[in-house]
């Protein structure tokens, strides 16, 4: 219980500010990094947070490690079924791929497959608190060879970006915060757009010539103009795209095709 | 002893921010443990230990974020108005806690959202904003309402 006085001191903001000031002129400053204490202290806390995440990952699998044999049953006849349907696609895929091989042979675009790049698998630890930074953090760092600008992508497409490596862990800006980037192309036009962040569930297509021809439903993957992203990575689905009379541009939402909320590992690209 | 169990609390907190409260997101929204805990610490403390518990805390959130130490100057500048908000107070802390706690997330999130919009030209779509607003001050209210017992029961280790 706090009394009442009527006669109290007057304190004095004097720490405050200059603790204020002192972050405003570092966060603006060249030496942001603080001489590697950044990610000294990154690396430190980096045991702690696998210690929490191997903890919180204990008590969240209880629940499903005691699952119903019967579901189990349900869904590997369900697998099955699934395999089943789509064996004869993969054939078909596989000699598409070898067909695609052959003409870049022939091209002479020796080692240029895309997708033939080494990847390093990496748990995501922790993410950013603040809602402003689409950040995830990995238990992947420079000790494994994780550089900045690195790709990083999961089985359903492009999650993001290397921003900043310690030793053990390195930071993602994902796709979708608003300081990121992608060259991006409509997989079936093969119009070009610039695909930006901006909320955690919409992504923007920009700079796509009015003249060009999107359609809801199209798969945007990353373009081949990039120098970060290898090309054909999947990015998301238009959800919406309009253009004006007079626009020069259209105007693109793109739903991701990534479910960010629940990414729990991905690969780094080599 | 106390300073240490306030030193591993600091770590704690940021730890199971990072790890355990972002993945409780609810519509894309997570507690903030580190506001509950500077406003808590700032009802219970004195100015000076109470700035120095916000700057510490919020530096190494901002060590496990990306960018300018933002989550830094907002923290220190919470903890200085509840401090100064406390100081023309009676009344019962906790009810206090749990009410800062309310306004002063709001707070927040616009004096980072402002400053990412006029310093960093980045869109925030009002859309977004504040629903996340609004959610996240009920969220972190109900939060406060576990936390300040903890808080108060380390801060008078």
């Amino acid at each position: 219980m706090i009394g009442y006085s009527p006669y109290r001191k007057k304190r004095s903001n004097f720490l405050p500010v200059i603790i204020v000031l002192l972050a405003v002129f570092i966060s603006f400053s060249a030496f942001r990094g603080l001489f590697g204490v950044r990610t000294l202290l990154q690396a430190a806390l980096y045991p702690f947070q696998y210690a929490a995440l191997s903890v919180w990952k204990g008590v969240t699998g209880v629940p499903s490690a005691i699952t119903s044999q019967r579901s189990l049953l349900k869904e590997n006849a369900a697998l099955k079924d699934e395999l089943d349907e789509l064996r004869p696609r993969l054939l078909v895929t596989d000699e598409l791929v070898r067909e695609n091989q052959r003409l870049r042979g022939a091209l002479s675009f020796m080692g240029g497959n895309p997708y033939r790049f080494r990847m390093l698998a990496a748990q995501v630890i922790g993410r950013s608190p603040d809602p402003y930074f689409s950040v995830l953090q990995i238990g992947q760092g420079s000790r494994a060879g994780v550089r900045k600008d690195m790709p990083v992508i999961v089985a359903d497409g492009l999650v993001g970006r290397v921003v900043e490596v310690s030793r053990y862990s390195a930071k993602v800006m994902l796709i979708t915060d608003a300081e990121s980037s992608v060259a991006a192309v409509d997989a079936r036009s093969r119009d070009f757009g610039v695909v930006d962040g901006s909320s955690p569930l919409r992504l923007y297509m920009r700079h796509v010539d009015a003249g060009g021809d999107v359609a809801n439903g199209d798969v945007v993957v990353t373009s081949n103009i990039s120098t970060i992203f290898p090309p054909g990575i999947p990015i998301g689905i238009v959800s919406r795209a309009s253009k004006k009379e007079h626009d020069l541009f259209y105007h693109i939402e793109i739903k991701p095709s990534v479910d960010f909320s629940r990414i729990e590992e991905v690969f780094v690209v080599f | 002893m106390r300073l240490l169990i306030i030193a591993i609390y600091v770590v704690l907190v940021i730890v199971l921010q990072s790890v355990v409260f972002a993945r409780l997101n609810l519509f894309g929204v997570s507690p903030d443990l580190v506001l509950i805990s500077v406003v808590s610490f700032a009802v219970l403390q004195n100015r000076g230990k109470a700035t120095v518990f916000a700057a510490s805390a919020a530096f190494l959130q901002d060590i496990l974020s990306f960018g300018v130490y933002l989550n830094t100057v907002t923290r220190v500048l919470i903890s200085a108005l509840a401090n100064n908000i406390k100081d023309s107070f009676a009344g019962n802390e906790y009810a206090l806690t749990i009410g800062l706690v309310l306004f002063l997330t709001p707070v927040v999130m616009l004096l980072e959202s402002g400053f990412y919009v006029f310093f960093q030209g980045r869109q925030v779509d009002p859309l977004w904003l504040l629903p996340t607003i609004a959610l996240a001050a009920f969220y972190n209210m109900a939060l406060s309402l576990f936390i300040f017992p903890v808080v108060k029961m380390i801060s008078h280790a």
